[in-house]
């Protein structure tokens, strides 16, 4: 298992944002973490990548305790997240926020930096904007350029929290199959979307939770099925 | 266009002597600074985000630290300068250290309590600091105005150089890019904490060497360089010139000593004026009026060059 995330509970003040959460992830996998809002799915993905420490429980990413260690320490193992608003710097331009998780990491030297940036900047169909400051970008493309930002590093562990928000749907087809080649290409990517179609069709497991607790999970077809699931989070049958 | 607008300032600073003397080149002395501490403060504000309210409280300590240097140690005024600012640095460091984990205003309310804190408890040591009395210190060259200024004008160009140095380099990327979003930058690997501590370590290591000159220009260190309205004035001077530019932020400062001495006549009613000013700066001109100086030039070259021949 990649990651191992065990018993892990985060409140707010009188809120239960997570009870008692446990599930692996295998590496190479490609998971959907799904449920109605509110249910704790960014709540985990903040706990995973450091910007909340768990209130009990422990989380370990390749087998190494990850728990309360702080977002930078998380990245640098080999943890790359984008965020549901995306978290892109918005008086910087394309190339520069392109350049910060290579900086950080230290093992590029400029020449390959700017190379590894049009690079992600073509995959991404970004690479008309490179000297565009983020700010002038439309919600859709700032996806895109948080999830160019995340690939700098190549990172191993992908979370990814609404990818697809606000992207073209002509790009979102695209977007889909670019991460399904990159899951192939072995990166393990745990996606929180909305967007059932999607997750539906890209996801080998779902991992279902609702108000704070894990409520199933296993195969998009039999979470589908799943009675429990149907009532919390569809309120009724889900036809793609 | 930048780069000429500093390069005719940098003839302007040179020969100021030449054209000012006595009280308007003692004018020019504390513009100096002035000058240090608001760029400095534009990186920490500006820059990082970073919102302090202790940075004449770091300038006290560097300025103390050189006077009791050179008192008690006999240390030559330049070494001690540099002890000064090594203190601040240090105090810098450990202040930095207890706060900047915190987020929002608790950085601000944190750093006007020390700032504060440090102010009573100089007041209140007479054995060692003479109290509010103030500490009298060796002058620089002798009080020699013209080597005292451009001894100012060389310490103002080195912290300028080194603070643009730190900017243009990953550092600066990375504060800008904590500035933006500090989550973000945290998730895409940038040390949060530590990049802020740095900044906060430099610029206090700045206000600190600004510090030592004021204290061996003027001869004399008292806790009324530390008092809360000094910080106001830093603050007034960094968004009136621009806090997001070293060099507009020290221009406002020196637009704002030389104002100071033409409203002396309204005793503390200037800092109303200044207030007053601050305002209109942020309705008119947010980004500081030097910067919104060269926007509107390049647009009056752009339109001028675009103009159709008739």
């Amino acid at each position: 298992m990649i990651l191992d995330i065990n018993r892990v509970t985060k409140n707010f003040g009188g809120l239960k944002a997570l009870s008692d959460v446990s599930v692996s992830f295998a590496r190479g996998e490609f998971a959907g973490l799904v449920g109605p809002n509110g249910s704790g799915k960014t709540t985990l993905l903040n706990c995973i990548s450091g910007l909340y420490s768990p209130d009990t429980g422990s989380i370990q990413l390749k087998s190494k305790s990850i728990t309360g260690l702080a977002p930078h320490r998380i990245y640098r193992l080999g943890l790359g997240r984008t965020f549901q608003i995306s978290k892109v710097f918005n008086r910087l331009n394309v190339i520069d926020n392109l350049r910060i998780p290579a900086l950080t990491e230290g093992k590029l030297n400029r020449q390959e930096i700017r190379k590894r940036s049009l690079e992600i900047l073509k995959q991404i169909k970004l690479d008309n904007l490179t000297h565009s400051t983020a700010e002038n970008l439309s919600g859709g493309q700032r996806k895109l350029l948080e999830l160019g930002m995340v690939l700098m590093t190549d990172p191993q562990i992908l979370l990814l929290d609404e990818p697809f928000g606000g992207v073209h749907p002509e790009l979102k087809s695209e977007l889909e199959d670019y991460l399904c080649q990159l899951n192939r290409n072995g990166k393990t990517i745990i996606l929180v979307s909305h967007e059932m179609p999607s997750v539906f069709k890209i996801c080998q497991r779902l991992v279902v939770l609702d108000h704070g607790i894990l409520l199933t999970e296993g195969s998009p077809e039999s979470v589908r099925a799943d009675e429990r699931v149907i009532n919390a989070y569809l309120g009724g049958s889900y036809e793609t | 266009m930048k780069r000429l607008f500093a390069a005719v300032l940098l003839i302007l600073a040179l020969a100021f002597p030449y054209y000012f003397k006595d009280y308007w080149l003692y004018v020019g002395i504390i513009s100096l600074y002035y000058a240090m501490l608001a760029s400095s403060w534009s990186m920490l504000a500006g820059q990082a985000g970073l919102i302090s309210f202790a940075h004449v409280a770091f300038a006290g300590i560097g300025a103390y630290t050189s006077g009791f240097f050179v008192i008690h140690a006999q240390f030559p005024l330049p070494l001690a300068m540099v002890f000064g600012a090594i203190a601040s640095a240090i105090i810098g460091f450990a202040i930095g250290a207890l706060t900047l984990r915190m987020r929002g205003p608790y950085l601000a309310l944190t750093t006007l309590a020390f700032s504060e804190i440090l102010r009573i408890f100089i007041t209140a040591e007479y054995q060692l600091t003479q109290g509010s009395i103030g500490l009298q210190v060796p002058l620089i060259f002798g009080g020699n105005k013209i080597y005292s200024y451009y001894t100012g004008l060389f310490l103002f160009i080195l912290c300028t150089a080194v603070l643009k140095l730190v900017l243009q380099s990953r550092v600066g990327l990375f504060l800008i890019a904590m500035r933006e979003d500090e989550d973000g930058a945290a998730t895409r690997g940038v040390n949060t904490v530590g990049y802020r501590l740095l900044a906060f370590v430099v610029t206090s290591a700045v206000a600190g060497l600004a510090g030592g000159y004021y204290a061996h220009v003027v001869g004399l260190v008292s806790p009324q360089m530390i008092r809360l309205g000094e910080m106001g004035l830093i603050l007034a001077m960094s968004v009136f010139g621009g806090v997001e530019s070293l060099l507009g932020a020290a221009l406002g400062a020196v637009a704002l000593q030389a104002l100071t001495e033409y409203l002396r006549i309204f005793a503390e009613w200037r800092l109303a004026i200044f207030g007053a000013l601050v305002l209109f700066t942020l309705k008119f001109a947010p980004q500081g009026i030097l910067p919104r100086l060269f926007i509107d030039v390049e647009i009056f070259m752009k339109r001028w060059l675009d103009k159709p021949e008739r």
